[in-house]
């Protein structure tokens, strides 16, 4: 028995190709574009795998907020804005990022939620998202974040 | 590769290219006027719906939900409104609730808007495809100068994107069309032009092969029919030209056949029989005469054929007076054998631009033929004359004349009106087509004027050149 177990382990080093051993870790990132006046396809926000092996989610949301790699995507939070504390929950991941209330009007910090929220969504496989900045305060939901219109009307509708 | 191919592929395509720019341009043109007319009835209703909101002292769902129902029919097909952080408070299509973000790129846009963004405060985009134009527009609400919410529009509309899709559908259709008749008309052309060239090529070759007399009928009134009329002319004239050929070395070899076969009789007469001397001198006198006047032909052909041939030699402006006078002298000895009194009218001299030998030449020949077709007892008269800005030779005598048929055909080689008579002279009947050959090379005219009996006057015309000339 144990000589099998040997033989197909060494079986599994040696093929090329072996998935089990040779396969990325990746990390999904949630970004806002820089341009985003486009068809309906696009939305505004974009994602972008990272390889990166596996580790805390304080250390992967640090990663995060170094920037985007990819060129037309960029950071959600200006340089100044730094997340001060990572909890996660049962049932949410509760961030509190550094006061925002000068540097993002509401609209911008909206959009920096819906990017930070999504990205702990892929990490962490959570539903919920509480952001806190300063006197801002947000709960965010998949389900609450709508970032594209792709309702089609009847034919009634249509002019 | 066939030209007519080539002609028609380059026409088609620079057609097709222009057609294709054309609609290409026409559709951007329409689509670019539905687009500006689509901007500023969405942006108007934004505003409208904006400034209505803004009124409210506060903007909860409640309120705006109140206010939209009061707006008259927007005609539009959803209605958005969110607060400053594009947190929707309405939806008209019931899509998003109440504490949900809608956001959508105009929203945020608008959201950002202000003078010192990059798309002011209104914001607009469109799409078309599948015969629908879906316009979103989105204005910001505005209280004190403060961005307080947002008024997003969409607008799907079928008849205006059929109307694009039809315009465009039409332009294409024309545009396969006019191509379409186009290439016909090309290719038709190309056909038409290359088989008439095609024609004339063939007719190249059969005369080549020395069918003179084959003739090409293209038809048609246009340049290519000229062509052929050209070409037509051209093998008319080589026909003649071959012709003239053919019939001078016939002449010639007649003419030179007839001594050469009167020296052959005599030289045989004196070996067959046998005669005393005086009779053989008087053969070979015969045979002497003979061999003179084939000697003097063969002279007068080669003169012919320097007369007819381009000269290369510089001429020069001499006057025709002492040519004359040097032409009388020599002849002054034949002229008194035959009983012809010379008489000399050379007040009036104009120099011309000749060579001197080619004068001398015509000068001679003229003088010769009034002396030997001359009667005994007549006169021989050259004049010197001008006419405008022309110096005129008259050469006349008071001979025997040229019957009026005949005098088309004078200046013809080996032409000769009494050919009894001209033999007996040593005449060969080259004489006047070497004056006119060397008249002609020299821009001259010559014009005959002769009655039966009475006499003939050659009239030779050159082109004057009035210049000081030293006298000989």
């Amino acid at each position: 028995m144990k000589r099998i177990l040997a033989f197909v382990l060494i079986l599994c080093i040696t093929l090329p190709g072996c998935s089990i051993f040779t396969e990325k870790q990746t990390t999904t990132f949630y970004y806002p574009r820089v341009e985003f006046l486009h068809g309906v396809a696009d939305g505004v926000i974009a994602s972008e795998e990272r390889d990166a092996t596996s580790g805390s989610l304080p250390y992967l949301l640090s990663l995060y907020l170094i920037g985007p790699v990819e060129e037309g995507l960029r950071s959600p939070l200006p340089a100044s804005v730094g997340i001060e504390a990572v909890a996660q929950l049962p049932d949410r991941v509760e961030l509190t990022l550094s006061d925002t209330h000068d540097v993002l009007t509401e609209a911008e910090f909206s959009l920096a939620c819906a990017c930070l929220a999504k990205t702990c969504f892929a990490l962490t496989g959570t539903e919920k998202v509480h952001i806190i900045s300063g006197s801002r305060d947000k709960l965010v939901t998949e389900d609450i974040l709508t970032l594209y219109d792709n309702y089609t009307p009847s034919t009634e509708e249509t002019q | 590769m066939k030209s007519q191919f080539l002609f028609a592929m380059s026409y088609v395509t620079i057609t097709v290219v222009v057609l294709l720019i054309l609609n290409i341009y026409c559709s951007g043109i329409s689509q670019r006027v539905f687009y500006e007319s689509k901007e500023a009835s969405m942006i108007e209703k934004c505003q409208l719906a904006s400034d209505e909101i803004a009124a409210l002292e506060v903007l909860n769902p409640a309120t705006v939900s109140g206010i939209v129902s009061q707006m008259e029919s927007l005609k539009i097909t959803r209605l958005i409104v969110t607060d400053q952080s594009a947190q929707v408070l309405y939806d008209s299509a019931q899509q998003l609730g109440s504490g949900s973000y809608a956001l959508l790129p105009e929203i945020l846009l608008a959201l950002q808007a202000g003078s010192d963004s990059p798309y002011g405060y209104d914001i607009f985009s469109w799409d078309y495809h599948d015969g629908r134009m879906d316009s979103r527009a989105a204005t910001p609400i505005l209280t004190y100068g403060a961005v307080v919410g947002c008024v997003y529009m969409t607008e799907f509309d079928t008849a205006q994107g059929a109307l694009i899709d039809s315009l465009q559908s039409t332009m294409m259709r024309i545009t396969l069309v006019l191509a379409l008749v186009v290439i016909v008309l090309s290719l038709t052309f190309a056909n038409t032009f290359s088989r008439r060239l095609n024609k004339i090529m063939a007719s190249m070759r059969i005369i080549q092969e020395g069918d003179y007399s084959h003739k090409v009928n293209l038809g048609g009134n246009d340049e290519l029919t000229i062509l052929g009329n050209e070409f037509n002319d051209l093998t008319e004239r080589l026909q003649t030209s071959e012709r003239k050929r053919s019939r001078f070395v016939s002449d010639a070899s007649h003419e030179l056949k007839t001594p050469l076969a009167s020296i052959k009789l005599l030289a045989d007469s004196i070996l067959q029989y046998d005669m005393d001397l005086q009779t053989v001198r008087e053969f070979v006198g015969d045979i002497s005469n003979e061999a003179e006047r084939l000697n003097r032909m063969t002279e007068k052909l080669l003169s012919l054929t320097r007369a007819e041939r381009d000269t290369e030699e510089e001429l020069e402006i001499i006057p025709m007076a002492p040519t004359v006078r040097r032409v009388a002298r020599m002849l002054q000895q034949t002229a008194q054998k035959a009983g012809v009194q010379i008489h000399l009218q050379l007040l009036i001299d104009t120099p011309v631009l000749i060579l001197e030998d080619d004068l001398y030449q015509i000068v001679f020949n003229l003088m010769e033929n009034g002396i030997k077709y001359n009667v005994n007892g007549g006169h021989l008269t050259v004049r010197l004359r001008r006419e405008s800005d022309n110096a005129l030779l008259e050469v006349s005598d008071t001979g025997m004349g040229i019957p009026e048929e005949a005098q088309s055909h004078i200046f013809e080689r080996f032409y000769r009106v009494d050919k009894a008579r001209s033999r007996a002279s040593g005449g060969s009947g080259l004489g006047l087509a070497i004056v006119r050959a060397i008249v002609q090379r020299n821009r001259g005219e010559i014009r005959l004027h002769s009655e039966v009996n009475r006499g003939t006057t050659f009239t030779v015309s050159f082109p004057a050149f009035d210049t000081e000339v030293d006298e000989e």
